[in-house]
């Protein structure tokens, strides 16, 4: 009986000690970055780092590299919005600076969330549907949806392209283009949207739907491989285009397109013979992450390399010289500091812990690196 | 990207068909296979009805924890799923509402470690490996028992030896009183959230030794639910606060169950029927700008078993057992925004057990075991398995007081995939042993066991490779486990009843596979999150009190310490964390208190701060919660029928509060029913 109460008493007393509290808005944390220092002069003054979160968490975040103050700001976005109902949102999947404001796409929550882009303050949100990527062209965003707005066939639903303003917040035009449209890139005024018909695997779509912004029309489309991605253009007026390849054979690769001569077409030039997950451009170097999976040895085949745009050259394998590329699982962003070219690299992990982001100097040796949110997957510089 | 994210839909990964299978073993002889004779099985009945707190005396090897009787039904229970809560070392996963998905964990080692036995027969979903207890209503349930290990019994069917955790769930057998020849009851319950629930069951005495039972009962429920989300700032302002009504929670379940049973000279047979067929709204995580879900399930679970029981002779007995099982289940987003998905899968089962048991002496008995299932999904993909089990096994009593059982488990798998080159055959040995010696000539008992167990990985785990899972290996826990119980049964005096026990235990999960929901309620991560080491203490307390006329006081206290962590990868950020969802400290408290035909009832449960992911950091804290559960009973008789009438409260204090992240559980609600049997 004794035993009982004492029991008894332990477990009360358990209870009491653990009782539930208020539940606070979600902290921000702040650590130093190592071995930085102050430079109040920095320009760009900052990195925005996107991290997109498990699918359901509601984890995606905002963090903030402080160039300026050599601080490293994790997960802002609550505590500088703290009346938002749960937060930024499920699954972030694209960020952008325009003018003065910051773009977060957070694609199951269904809507662009838009911010100032020095004090991340929210200025509003524009719902769009299984929203993907968003991209800037005089005034206009054009934001990729999954989601066309008629499904004629229900088994065959078509994405389409959503224009807002970015003034009004208000959305002003829509276009259905491919299946499952991912990145978009503006060449002169023709919108390309990469189509990847992910959802119809393995009948994937293989197609860029050309866009013209003004009348919101796909003007045609250009058929380029299956699983298509990444659309990004250089500074030569070439388009770089990444497909994720199929199951069942055919790799991920990475395509260029060139204007056809006398004619304002794109067309496939050239193919690099290299799986891409994610790539940034500067100068004349194209920069590319890849981890493709193997099903034959279950790894990662995992890459680190350069392609000079003018050649279509692979120059290396290997822009982490230091060895420390050792400590990256799962390579899943990238992004090249427009001044000094650093190369920020982010390590997405098992996708259900923290990442992180590693920073390596331009010669490809590891400067420092920092614990991120789940999934640190898109980054964009704040210019001064 | 993450484009998995929005591509999964195909998935119904985890789909928590509850695959029942089972036959029906008569009332498990809690003797070490020794003079278990048909009679056991009313012999038992009637002790359980008998007894609230069952006393069971030094019988079991390793002592199974148990509700039933009038225990179960003034316990606010619903579901399976529900009645466990109050069972220690156990953690639910429940996605919150009347349909939503149940699932339970024991001592940390994951719900595919835990076998659901109905009826004597094991529920399987080769699917996913997961049975939703919230399936499984409480109507016709009469006795629920939870074995750590094993059933520590060896004359029990192969396949039995294999799971970490046994749960046995047993449906009402028939009794007749003074020459009946029929019993009828019917049962009403309505509650919060347009619950609506009626229940019949009639049981008809066909001869002497032959009755029937027929059993039919229809759930339904709208599930529209308030909940609240409410943050503070750190200065102690409100953030925000905000209460919605959960969405797309509805369930409509029509269960019906019928049994044949006989006993004669040598023996006893038993043939049973299921039927489960529902449909339900799945309600989804409640994100950002996002507060209702379009997807929709539907499921038919069907299932035919029979056992007999045969003495050949005063040494030799047979235990047999046989099932066909099938599972349908039909999926569908109808979200505008996501992908329309449509998918069907179906599952069959074939399982046929044999066991043998023989008495080699007075002390000494031996058992064989040979058991082959037969499971094959169709659909996403089409695989066939199956598996063989064979077992021996040994009990030795000696004087009355120290007891021993050792087994040894074979599994043979042979899996035949399209797409694999070399499907996944494996041969895997798991042997086990337990031990208890009682001391004195009463009360204290000590006890130990060990146990290897393995389980495959489902057929979700392996062929679902858009979800990353393709290299999974098959999962191994072995246990260590000493404890010890002092009981004192007093009938008729103040004090009339005390047990207390405590169990300390040790697990290893080597190659843990967990799942994460991902997005909807069917889509998951699977991950092979490594080596996981698991050590806790279960602790228990019962006393019943007699302390005037007509009254009679119970309390029943549980409390589970548990310390599960990850220790995969010193590399890891998440190395020795908490696992996720595994709370340090858990427990509950349960008053009962009879007064006449009245009982007050009032349970306590406590499931302390958890992670809910792999690292033990404040982005992924997730708070304890305890809820605080009422009801009252009233008994009548009119005539010959017997009424029982109940007002329940759950969650009193209408605390906010979430068992797995983004899935809000309902506030303060209500119910009554009424039973009449004739």
């Amino acid at each position: 009986m004794r035993l009982a109460l004492r029991s008894a008493l332990w477990l009360l007393l358990c209870a009491l000690a653990a009782c539930r509290e208020d539940e606070l808005v979600v902290p921000t944390e702040y650590e130093p970055l190592p071995g930085e220092r102050i430079n109040p002069q920095a320009d760009p003054q900052g990195l925005y780092v996107l991290n997109e979160g498990n699918m359901g968490s509601n984890k995606a975040s905002i963090d903030f590299v402080d160039f300026r103050n050599a601080y490293y700001v994790r997960n802002l976005y609550a505590e500088r919005n703290p009346s938002i109902v749960k937060e930024l949102g499920d699954v972030g999947n694209d960020l952008q600076i325009y003018g003065s404001k910051l773009y977060a796409v957070v694609n199951c929550s269904h809507k662009v969330e838009v911010m100032d882009a020095r004090s991340g303050r929210r200025l509003g949100q524009v719902d769009i549907p299984n929203c993907r990527y968003i991209r800037f062209h005089k005034g206009q965003a054009y934001v990729s949806s999954y989601v066309a707005p008629v499904q004629i066939d229900p088994d065959a639903p078509r994405g389409a392209v959503y224009r807002m303003d970015t003034t009004s917040l208000q959305v002003t035009g829509r276009v259905t283009v491919g299946y499952q449209p991912e990145e978009m890139a503006f060449a002169g005024d023709y919108l390309y949207v990469a189509n990847s018909g992910g959802y119809r695997a393995p009948l994937y779509d293989r197609t860029l739907s050309v866009v013209e912004p003004e009348e919101m029309k796909q003007t045609a489309k250009i058929d380029v491989a299956p699983n298509l991605h990444r659309v990004r253009l250089d500074r030569r007026g070439q388009l770089w285009v990444s497909s994720r390849g199929d199951r069942s054979g055919t790799p991920s690769r990475l395509f260029v397109l060139q204007k056809e001569e006398g004619r304002n077409r794109y067309a496939v030039s050239d193919t690099v013979d290299v799986p891409c997950s994610d790539l940034a451009l500067r100068g004349d170097s194209l920069y590319f992450i890849s981890a493709a999976w193997d099903e034959q040895t279950e790894t990662n085949a995992v890459r680190y390399g350069i392609i000079d745009i003018r050649t279509h050259q692979v120059l290396t394998d290997h822009f982490i010289t230091d060895g420390t590329e050792r400590d990256i699982a799962v390579p899943y962003g990238i992004a090249l500091h427009p001044a000094n070219g650093d190369i920020y690299v982010t390590d997405a992990k098992n996708y259900v812990s923290s990442g992180k982001l590693h920073c390596y100097s331009r010669e490809g040796k590891l400067r420092w690196s920092v614990r991120t949110g789940d999934i640190p997957a898109h980054m964009v510089f704040l210019p001064k | 990207m993450n484009f998995y994210c929005t591509l999964l839909p195909l998935l119904l990964s985890l789909l928590p068909a509850a695959l029942p299978a089972a036959a029906q073993t008569p009332a498990a002889p809690r003797t070490a296979g020794r003079a278990s004779s048909p009679v056991t099985a009313a012999d038992s009945a009637v002790r359980l009805e008998a007894h609230e707190v069952v006393a069971r005396g030094y019988e079991e090897v390793i002592p199974a924890q148990r509700l039933s009787g009038r225990e179960l039904e003034q316990m606010n229970s619903l579901s399976v799923a529900d009645a466990l809560r109050y069972f220690s070392g156990l953690q639910i996963k429940d996605y919150g509402g009347v349909a939503g998905l149940k699932t339970v964990n024991i001592r940390g080692m994951g719900s595919e470690q835990t076998g659901v036995y109905y009826n004597g027969i094991q529920l399987g979903n080769a699917q996913n490996g997961q049975v939703d207890l919230g399936k499984f209503s409480l109507d016709n349930i009469e006795e629920i028992a939870l074995y750590n290990g094993q059933k520590s019994e060896i004359f029990q069917s192969a396949r039995e030896f294999g799971a970490s955790g046994n749960i046995y769930l047993t449906t009402r057998r028939p009794r007749f009183r003074d020459g009946k020849t029929a019993n009828l009851r019917a049962a009403l319950r309505v509650g919060s959230f347009g619950l609506v629930n009626p229940s019949l069951l009639y049981e008809y005495k066909i001869s002497d030794r032959i009755s029937t039972t027929l059993n039919a009962e229809w759930t339904t429920a709208s599930g529209k639910y308030k909940f609240r989300y409410r943050r503070k700032t750190p200065a102690g302002d409100v953030a925000y606060d905000t209460t919605a009504t959960r969405q797309n929670g509805d369930i409509d379940a029509m269960r019906l169950e019928a049994g044949l049973q006989g006993g004669y000279d040598r023996g006893f047979w038993r043939i049973y029927l299921y039927h489960y067929s529902s449909e339900r709204g799945v309600p989804g995580a409640i994100v950002n700008n996002v507060w209702r879900n379009g997807e929709r399930l539907w499921d038919r679970n069907s299932f035919a078993q029979a056992t007999l029981r045969h003495r050949f002779s005063r040494k030799l007995q047979l235990k047999a057992n046989l099932k066909y099982a099938y599972d349908y289940t039909h999926y569908v987003n109808n979200d505008e925004k996501l992908l329309e998905v449509d998918n069907i899968y179906k599952q069959k089962e074939i399982y046929a057990s044999a066991a043998l048991c023989y008495d080699l002496t007075d002390w000494w008995q031996a058992s064989a075991a040979y058991d082959i299932q037969w499971n094959q999904l169709s659909e996403y993909a089409d695989v066939h398995r199956t598996t063989h089990w064979a077992s021996v096994a040994t009990a030795l009593t000696l004087p009355r007081r120290l007891k021993l059982q050792a087994s040894l488990l074979g599994t043979f798998i042979d899996e035949e995939a399209r797409e694999r080159t070399e499907p996944p055959s494996h041969r895997v040995l798991t042997p086990a042993a337990f031990l208890s010696w009682q001391p004195f000539e009463a009360g204290l008992v000590l006890r130990a066991f060990t146990k290897q167990a393995f389980r495959m990985p489902t057929f979700n785990d392996l062929y679902y490779t858009d979800m990353g899972n393709a290299s999974l290996r098959p999962e191994k826990t072995t246990q260590y486990d000493a404890g010890l119980t002092y009981t004192l049964a007093r009938p008729g005096r103040t004090l009339s009843y005390l047990e207390v026990g405590a169990e300390a235990y040790y697990n290893r999960v080597t190659d843990k596979i967990v799942a994460y929901p991902k997005g909807q309620q069917f889509r998951w991560t699977m991950l092979n999150l490594g080596k996981v080491d698991i050590r806790g203490i279960d602790a228990h307390a019962h006393v019943a009190a007699e302390p005037w006329r007509h009254w009679r006081l119970a309390a029943k206290l549980q409390y589970t310490y548990q310390r599960a962590i990850d220790v995969t990868d010193p590399a890891d950020t998440y190395y020795r964390d908490q696992i996720p969802y595994i709370p340090r400290h858990s427990g509950s408290l349960v008053l009962m208190a009879r007064w006449k035909k009245w009982s007050l009832n009032y349970s306590f449960i406590y499931v302390g701060e958890r992670y809910n992911q792999q690292e033990n950091i404040q982005y992924n804290y997730t708070q304890p919660w305890y809820t605080s559960d009422l009801s009252l009973l009233r008994e009548l008789e009119v005539g010959r029928s017997r009424w029982k009438f109940t007002v329940e409260v759950n969650n009193l204090l209408s605390q906010d509060y979430e068992v797995i992240l983004n899935y809000p559980m309902p506030k303060r609600n209500y119910r009554v029913g009424v039973v009449v049997e004739l």
